[in-house]
């Protein structure tokens, strides 16, 4: 009895399983190939949207040269360590601001004043006194992540139960303990909550950085592909900023499900995607 | 959660800045070429409003982020909505909307300038994408959230079809799809400036960069400072809109972010 009973189940989840990926790999594969006997009829200009086949034939070509990787290693480099420039700081300053009353007198207005700036206009000013460096692109691609995470670190800390903080301490719990041991690992979840998002503009701003100044990475490129018009390759540049968009976008995710899988609910923020 | 504080109190610590940037100013420590201090940057900001050019220079990127969250606002809440309830609609357009959803929409510039050419279109017609995604992904994800229990009462009650839209449903995702309103706005203000710092010649972000570029800081300052109101204004002034128009819906913090 209990054999037949799982296999139903067994067939029903491969069924579910299934039906989850072959709807969105059949209309993928149907949008493509449309794509692909639309160009070839005419209905569609090749000089503007070149057949897959020939995209995907430009990209087996510049996988092969290395310069793309290069590019590709530039923009994953800049968005790692921008990142970190922002989550360090940005949840030390974010956690003092959600315990000491007077930290959050002081930093919340100035914060809250900041973060609501769109993060590109952070670029002329930033490059007016550190000049076109790497410096330059990497802390304006900082800027508004930090201030981000330092907003959701505070509120991480502000939402604590009041109750887990009892009980901690009850237990004899203090100072270093109990912020290691009770504080850090509730407030977690929505500190990923935090790190997700920063993430997120922390790669629209190096983008957009790389293709306004033109500093290599796959911004420049991009932009440096369509000023030569090479459709082609500008083609490559948009999937490869794509694929890395959907690494940082659906990655952490994954990461923080897997890390944390107490809190799944609470990371999936419902309207944030 | 936090404690409402006293209005006032919020005013101390930017005033305090304020005041150290002068004193900074009038000790010789920032040069006045370098950072202007707030006594100069003061009247320098009126006197450019009074001008006219930074009106000018405002305006436009107003005409463009309002036109575009117009131009997207009705497609993206209704498609968002008709994902929101039908599965196979969803599972469909997935891939298309997980890969525009994750690409920094300023990415698409180059190809949108390749198609409409390098003008006023393109940049409306980017930053429109930008709304619409965001809102469409939003109010998507308002009508997926919807308590299962909320629609049951409902039904319950005898309400179906459009009456279940109007009364149940559509007000339960009204939060979401205003937040997405909110993210989208502040998301297409990125864009806009951003491309307005390399391929316009009108708006905040092209009036930033040329002072930048010509090193004036008294007008780098000024342009700073007025996008920086036009962000605040419009994440506040939303939220603000938000909550007494909904006061039904939870005021979470984490909604605030982008």
């Amino acid at each position: 009895m209990s054999g037949t009973w799982s296999s139903m189940v067994l067939s029903r989840a491969t069924r579910l399983f299934s039906r989850e990926l072959t709807i969105p790999l059949a209309t993928s594969l149907i949008a493509l190939a449309a794509w692909e006997v639309l160009v070839h009829a005419g209905f569609l200009r090749a000089a503007f949207f070149p057949p897959p086949t020939n995209i995907a034939s430009t990209f087996l070509g510049l996988a092969v040269g290395g310069e793309l990787w290069v590019n590709t290693g530039t923009t994953l480099g800049r968005l790692i360590v921008s990142f970190l420039m922002a989550l360090i700081p940005g949840t030390a300053l974010g956690l003092a601001m959600g315990w000491w009353i007077g930290m959050r007198l002081t930093a919340d207005p100035l914060v809250k004043l900041l973060f609501p700036i769109p993060s590109i206009a952070f670029f002329p000013v930033v490059i007016f006194y550190l000049g076109l460096s790497e410096w330059g692109v990497l802390l304006t691609a900082a800027i508004t992540p930090f201030l981000l995470i330092a907003v959701q670190s505070a509120s991480a800390v502000e939402s604590l139960e009041r109750t887990l903080l009892e009980a901690g301490r009850n237990y004899g719990a203090s100072g270093r303990r109990l912020f290691l041991r009770v504080i850090l690992p509730a407030a977690l979840p929505r500190l990923f909550i935090g790190y997700r998002l920063a993430l997120g503009v922390g790669f629209i701003v190096t983008v957009a950085v790389e293709m306004v100044a033109g500093k290599h990475g796959l911004g420049g490129f991009l932009w440096h592909s369509w000023q030569i018009l090479r459709i082609e390759e500008m083609y490559v540049g948009l999937m490869l900023i794509g694929l890395l968009g959907i690494l940082v976008t659906y990655g952490l995710e994954a990461l923080a499900d897997r890390l944390m899988p107490w809190q799944v609910d609470l990371l999936r923020l419902k309207g944030q995607r | 959660m936090a404690r409402r504080q006293a209005s006032w109190r919020v005013l101390v610590s930017p005033l305090i800045v304020v005041v150290v940037w002068e004193l900074l100013s009038a000790a010789g420590v920032l040069r006045p070429n370098y950072v202007p201090p707030p006594s100069q940057l003061g009247p320098h900001l009126l006197a450019l409003l009074a001008g006219g050019e930074l009106w000018r220079h405002l305006l436009a990127t107003l005409y463009r982020l309002g036109l575009s969250f117009i131009f997207a606002l009705i497609p993206a809440v209704l498609l968002g909505l008709s994902l929101g309830m039908s599965r196979s609609a969803r599972l469909a357009l997935e891939p298309l909307l997980t890969s525009l959803y994750a690409i920094p929409k300023i990415a698409l510039l180059p190809l949108v300038m390749l198609v409409l050419g390098v003008n006023e279109r393109t940049l409306i017609f980017t930053s429109t994408l930008t709304s619409f995604v965001q809102m469409t992904v939003s109010t998507m994800g308002g009508v997926l959230a919807v308590d299962r229990i909320v629609l049951e009462a409902g039904k319950n009650y005898g309400a179906t079809g459009w009456r279940l839209f109007r009364y149940v449903l559509f007000p339960s995702a009204l939060p979401d799809i205003f937040t997405g309103m909110r993210i989208g706005l502040s998301l297409t203000l990125v864009l806009v400036i951003a491309v307005e710092l390399t391929a316009a010649q009108e708006g905040l972000g092209a009036f930033l960069w040329t002072a930048g570029q010509t090193f004036s800081a008294k007008n780098l300052f000024s342009a700073f400072i007025v996008i920086g109101l036009l962000g605040l204004t419009l994440t506040y002034g939303l939220e603000r809109i938000g909550n007494w128009l909904m006061p039904w819906r939870e005021r979470s913090s984490a909604a605030m972010f982008l």
